[in-house]
C-alpha cells in the first residue's frame, strides 16, 4: 500500500513539472536564445544573459486558489461528510474537479463542466445508455455519442525518448574556468497519462453494435520519470567570421555530456476488457481480461543511470540570432526496476525487469529571435522549431514599454495553440500572466485559463 | 454486459455532478428474436402470456438504489382476421430475475397498465401504453427494477375468431443519480 502511495504521489509530482514558465506561455511556449535555452542547445552556456529578457519569478499554484473558491470543484465540503458534495442540491462536479485539480498551475476561467449535457427540458445533466441486444451507446440527451478519453500529456518511455531526461524542474548552473561549465539539475517529468476505450469499444460506443469474438477494453497508459541530472559542458565564442553582405557573425559553440541518476520511473499500459462469444454477446458470468504491463522503479527498488551527449552553435548577424542544438546525439540510459505482466486474470505476475536504449536518436531545436526597436518602447520577435518525439513550433512576441511587457504567440504542439500575457517589473518585484488554453476532458470545448508567476529581488 | 456497462459507468463518473441523471433506454423488443414479435390468436377465448410464461429477461447493468423513476412503452397492432368484433385487454407483466411464472401471481411478479381493445372484423388497431414508475406510482413494479435484473412479459386475453397480435416497440426507460450511491 505504502508503495502504491510512493508511485501516486510521484505522478502527482511529475504532474505538476508540466508547467512552463509563464513569460513563455504568454507568446505560446517560445524559448528565446539565452542562457535558459542551454539544456536545449549547450551553445547558449556561452551567450550573453539577458539580451532577450529572462524568465522571471516562479510560478503560483493559482489552481488551488480555482479549486476552492469555485463551488462546482470545491471538494472542502466533503470534510463534514461526503453526502455534502453527493446530495442532490450540491453544487459539485467531478468534471470541474478533474479538470482544475489537473492544471494546478493555472486558475481555469471556464473549466470542463457537466453543465454541457444538462437537458433544457429537465433541467439536469443527462447521460443517456441505450441498451439493446447487440451493443450499448452512451450519449448525451440529444443522442450525440460522448467521447471517453481522458488524457493528460503525452505517454513516453524510455524507448521513445531514450536518454532524453525531462526539462528540468531545477537547475543550478555554475560557470567555471575556460569555457566550461557544470550543472546540476532535479528533473520530475515526462509525465503522460492517457484513459481511453481501445478501438473495437469506440467503434461500438458510436455505432452501438457488437463483433463477435472482440475484446472490448479500456486503455490505460502511464509515464512518468524523476531523478537527478549532472551537465558538464563546453561553450565558447569562436572568432567572428566575416560573411560577404551580411558583415561579421558572431559565433559560438557548445557541448555537453549529462548523466543522470534516476530516482523513479512509471511506464504502463494496461487495457480493462470483456471479450464477446461468437453470437457477439457477452457471456454475464465471465470476469474481465485484463492484459499489459508496468513498469516501475521507486527508491529502494531499482534505479536509473544514463549519459548522453548534447551539441549545439549559435550564429548572430545583423542583430538577429540563430541556434541549432541537437540532444541525445548519442545515449544510453537504464533503469532497473519491477515489471507486472497481466496474462488475462486481474493479478499480475510480478518479476524483477528493465528497460535500457542507446543510440543515436536525436531531439532538434532550432531557434531565432531578434530585437525590433520601436518609436516607443521595443518589440522582440523569436520564433522556434523543434522535433522531439513530434514536431513541434511556435513564433511570438513581446513588446516592452518602460515596465510593461505585453506578448502573444502562436504554435503548434500535440495541436493549435496560441499564447497572450503580459508583465510588469516594479521595484524589487516582476509580476507575469499569461493566458492559457487546453481542450476540456470529455466535453471537448476550449478551456482558458490564467497562469502567473511572481519574481521578488532583494 | 453488466461489467461492460459498470466499467463504462465508472468512466463516465468523471462526466458527472451531483445532480446528473443517467437515463438506461433497454430497446426489451431487440431481445424478443424476431419470429417471436408477432402472436397467432385462435378462435375462441384466448389467454396468454407473451413471449412466454417465464417472460423476456432484461439485463439492467444496475442493482444500486439509485434508481428515481422509470417507464415503460408498450406498442403494437391488433388485427381482427375474423368475421366476428374481437374484444380483450391486454396488461404489462413484471417480475424479478428469479420467478419464472408471470402468470401467476405468486414469487413477486405484478401486472400494471391493463388496457381494454375491441376490434372490428377485418380491422387492425394499434395499441399503445406507457406506464410511468416511481416511489409514489407503480411502486411494486417500481422495487422490481430497482432491483436489478428482472422479466417482462405482455398478457393477452381476447374473445374473437382469429387475429394477430404484432408487437413493434417495447422498451423499459429508467432514470437514476449515480452520486446517490454515496450517502
Amino acid at each position: 500500500m505504502s508503495r502504491l502511495a510512493g508511485v501516486m504521489v510521484f505522478v502527482l509530482m511529475c504532474g505538476f513539472s508540466l508547467a512552463q514558465g509563464v513569460r513563455s506561455l504568454g507568446m505560446a511556449g517560445l524559448v528565446l536564445p539565452g542562457p535558459e535555452a542551454a539544456y536545449l542547445n549547450p551553445a547558449y552556456a556561452a551567450y550573453p544573459a539577458g539580451l532577450y529578457g529572462s524568465e522571471r519569478g516562479l510560478r503560483l499554484p493559482m489552481g488551488l486558489l480555482g479549486l476552492v473558491l469555485r463551488p462546482e470543484s470545491n471538494p472542502l465540503p466533503a470534510l463534514n461528510g461526503l453526502s455534502n458534495l453527493t446530495n442532490e442540491n450540491s453544487p459539485f462536479d467531478l468534471l470541474t474537479f478533474y479538470d482544475q485539480v489537473t492544471h494546478l498551475n493555472e486558475l481555469l476561467i471556464n473549466p470542463a463542466s457537466s453543465r454541457a449535457f444538462i437537458n433544457p427540458s429537465t433541467g439536469y445533466p443527462e447521460i443517456q445508455i441505450n441498451l439493446d441486444a447487440n451493443g450499448i451507446q452512451i450519449t448525451d440527451y440529444q443522442g450525440n455519442p460522448i467521447p471517453l478519453d481522458l488524457g493528460l500529456g503525452t505517454t513516453a518511455g524510455v524507448a521513445t525518448s531514450k536518454a532524453l531526461t525531462p526539462t528540468p524542474l531545477l537547475r543550478i548552473p555554475l560557470t567555471l574556468d575556460n569555457n566550461l561549465f557544470f550543472d546540476l539539475g532535479v528533473f520530475a517529468g515526462g509525465f503522460g497519462l492517457g484513459l481511453s476505450p481501445n478501438e473495437s469499444l469506440r467503434q461500438a460506443l458510436q455505432s452501438g453494435q457488437l463483433q463477435p469474438n472482440t475484446e472490448y477494453a479500456v486503455v490505460l497508459n502511464t509515464s512518468a520519470q524523476a531523478g537527478l541530472s549532472v551537465g558538464f559542458g563546453y561553450a565558447t565564442r569562436l572568432p567572428d567570421l566575416p560573411i560577404p553582405d551580411l558583415g561579421s557573425a558572431r559565433l559560438f559553440v557548445g557541448s555537453r555530456g549529462e548523466a543522470f541518476y534516476g530516482l523513479a520511473y512509471l511506464e504502463g499500459s494496461l487495457s480493462v476488457g470483456l471479450q464477446t462469444d461468437s453470437q457477439g454477446q457477452f457471456d454475464p458470468d465471465q470476469p474481465p481480461v485484463y492484459r499489459g504491463t508496468a513498469f516501475y522503479t521507486i527508491p529502494g527498488s531499482g534505479n536509473g543511470f544514463g549519459v548522453r551527449a548534447d551539441l549545439g552553435v549559435v550564429m548572430e548577424a545583423q542583430g538577429i540570432t540563430v541556434g541549432l542544438g541537437i540532444r541525445n546525439a548519442l545515449g544510453f540510459a537504464r533503469w532497473s526496476g519491477t515489471e507486472l505482466r497481466w496474462n488475462g486474470s486481474s493479478s499480475p505476475t510480478s518479476s524483477q525487469g528493465e528497460r535500457s536504449s542507446f543510440g543515436f536518436v536525436p531531439a532538434f531545436f532550432l531557434n531565432a529571435a531578434t530585437q525590433v526597436p520601436l518609436e516607443v518602447g521595443t518589440l522582440l520577435l523569436g520564433g522556434d522549431l523543434g522535433y522531439e518525439t513530434s514536431l513541434y513550433g511556435r513564433v511570438g512576441g513581446e513588446y516592452s514599454f518602460g515596465p510593461a511587457r505585453l506578448r502573444a504567440g502562436l504554435g503548434f504542439d500535440n495541436g493549435l495553440r496560441f499564447g497572450l500575457g503580459a508583465g510588469f517589473i516594479g521595484p524589487g518585484f516582476s509580476l507575469d500572466a499569461a493566458l492559457t488554453t487546453h481542450r476540456a476532458p470529455i466535453v471537448g470545448n476550449t478551456v482558458f485559463g490564467i497562469a502567473v508567476s511572481l519574481g521578488l529581488n532583494f | 454486459m453488466p461489467r461492460l456497462a459498470f466499467i463504462t459507468l465508472l468512466l463516465l463518473l468523471a462526466g458527472c455532478s451531483a445532480s446528473t441523471r443517467y437515463t438506461i433506454n433497454v430497446n426489451v423488443l431487440s431481445f424478443i428474436p424476431q419470429s417471436q414479435r408477432s402472436l397467432n390468436i385462435p378462435t375462441g377465448y384466448y389467454l396468454v402470456v407473451y413471449p412466454g410464461l417465464e417472460g423476456q429477461l432484461v439485463p439492467l447493468p444496475l442493482s444500486l438504489d439509485i434508481l428515481e423513476g422509470g417507464q415503460i412503452t408498450i406498442q403494437g397492432t391488433v388485427t381482427n382476421t375474423g368475421s366476428i368484433l374481437m374484444s380483450g385487454n391486454y396488461e404489462i407483466r413484471l417480475a424479478p430475475e428469479s420467478d419464472t411464472n408471470l402468470g401467476d401471481n405468486s414469487g413477486g411478479d405484478v401486472g400494471l397498465g391493463k388496457t381494454n381493445f375491441s376490434v372490428a372484423a377485418g380491422q387492425s388497431q394499434a395499441i399503445s401504453t406507457t406506464v410511468t414508475l416511481s416511489a409514489t406510482e407503480n411502486s411494486a413494479a417500481f422495487n422490481i427494477i430497482k432491483s436489478g435484473s428482472f422479466r417482462i412479459a405482455i398478457r393477452v386475453e381476447v374473445n374473437s375468431n382469429g387475429g394477430r397480435f404484432d408487437l413493434t416497440t417495447a422498451r423499459v426507460r429508467v432514470t437514476g443519480r449515480p452520486f446517490a450511491v454515496i450517502k
